[in-house]
């Protein structure tokens, strides 16, 4: 036999050899999975469904500010709502601004809040997210939401309304500190809102 | 008679009061819908019946147990897309607007599907032949990735004056549990094996062709040419 037709048969039978290897190892491997876990999934139909107020949905302004320092300054839609609770003297003192569970709805709803940003200029004048403030209530009237209840907003997602049923509502109201050496100029970021279903992480 | 007439009469009024009182009624509740919904921005809502999916390494895999309705009475525009902690692993995953009409309930909600592939994330012991041989034993844990579907409204663009303010934004979201399936398999040398049939099919290809390339009558005569230099240097 040739030296040329030996190495033939020999990568001929390393050729065949693989081929044959090749279909035994997916059999061995099937066969290798002896043991394996077997997991349950629970399917339950959750669903809720959320709504803006109008004046809450146009953004939370605070109109202008002709001396600094400010503290506390109301944004323009805290006490022009109408009251959930009977007030007295200050009747229609509510906050228009809130959060609305719809009513169809299967689970009662957490609501979480954040600001995407500092407060900043188009000239890139800022000042920290802190120094805008909010509180939330379920009910509203001239002393609730309450300023001395006030929570500074933060670039982090937080609880800011726990367990609001179907067709209830979670009412905001905000303040804004303005630092006495802070640039003129229009400040703007954006606030958001997060329904989760009860119980959920923001 | 009278007491005919009076029988009459009697029921007859009560049921026009009836009327009144149910058409009162009517037009103060759909007043009531209309002062309230005009107070009430468009609104979003999320519907799932599943919120965990078991999947393996490198599954194309396609979920649609989320849905999104809109019971309010605005059309909404929604962003639909995944969390961050969920990026990492399902790499086909497209961020998607779309328009929910008004008065979509929850019985109506319109389904989302979100494709995905899930790349290989257990580590593989190589042998010395590196990537060519590997054996996966699953000594690791379970790795479960846990993430939300998150809806969000469309950014409305606000005018701002004086000192400005925030403009706001907001967003539904539900749970999505991916937990990936380590499937073990000893040493695998699938590769090496198919290297090596490669190698050996290429270079018998190599051998046949250089032999068979010519005409057999060349062949021939090239062979007697050989035989006869041969028989002349004996």
């Amino acid at each position: 036999m040739k030296r040329e037709d030996f190495l033939v048969l020999v990568l001929a039978v390393v050729f065949v050899f693989s081929i044959i290897m090749i279909l035994n190892q997916h059999s061995m491997m099937t066969g290798y999975l002896t043991t394996g876990d077997t997991f349950s999934n629970v399917s339950i139909t959750t669903y809720f469904s959320i709504a803006m107020s109008e004046n809450l949905s146009d953004g939370i302004q605070f109109g202008s500010i002709s001396s600094l320092p400010a503290t506390d300054t109301n944004a323009t839609h805290n006490y022009d709502g109408a009251n959930t609770t009977l007030d007295g003297a200050g009747a229609n003192k509510g906050t228009s601004m809130w959060m609305n569970v719809s009513t169809d709805s299967n689970s009662a709803v957490d609501f979480c809040i954040n600001a995407s940003a500092t407060l900043s200029t188009t000239g890139a004048d800022s000042f920290e997210v802190g120094n805008e403030t909010y509180h939330n209530s379920t009910y509203t009237n001239s002393s609730s939401p309450n300023v001395t209840e006030q929570v500074a907003l933060t670039a982090a997602w937080v609880k800011s309304g726990y367990n609001i049923a179907a067709g209830s509502d979670n009412y905001y109201r905000f303040w804004l500190d303005v630092p006495a050496a802070q640039a003129t100029g229009t400040y703007n970021n954006t606030v958001e809102f997060k329904g989760v279903a009860i119980g959920g992480g923001c | 008679m009278i007491k005919y007439k009076e029988q009459s009469h009697f029921p007859h009024k009560l049921g026009k009061m009836k009327k009144r009182i149910i058409t009162r009624g009517l037009v103060v509740f759909l007043l009531g819908i209309m002062v309230f919904s005009s107070f009430i921005s468009a609104g979003l809502g999320i519907k799932w019946s599943q919120e965990s999916i078991m999947v393996n390494e490198g599954d194309s895999v396609c979920l649609n147990s989320y849905s999104i309705y809109n019971p309010w009475g605005a059309d909404s525009n929604v962003i639909i897309g995944l969390s961050e902690e969920l990026q990492g692993i399902l790499v086909m995953q497209e961020t998607t607007t779309k328009i929910i009409p008004a008065f979509t309930s929850s019985s109506e909600s319109i389904p989302m599907e979100f494709c995905f592939e899930v790349p290989k994330i257990y580590e593989r012991n190589h042998a010395i032949a590196g990537m060519f041989i590997d054996k996966l034993d699953c000594s690791e844990e379970m790795k479960v990735y846990e993430g939300e579907v998150v809806i969000e409204s469309a950014p409305i663009s606000t005018e701002m004056s004086g000192i400005g303010g925030s403009a706001t934004k907001m967003s539904v979201s539900a749970p999505l549990r991916v937990r990936v399936k380590c499937n073990p398999y000893s040493w695998n040398y699938t590769l090496a094996y198919v290297l090596a049939a490669v190698l050996s099919g290429g270079f018998i290809f190599m051998i046949l062709f250089r032999r068979y390339r010519k005409p057999k009558e060349q062949r021939i005569k090239e062979k007697m040419k050989k035989l006869k230099a041969e028989l002349k240097k004996k």
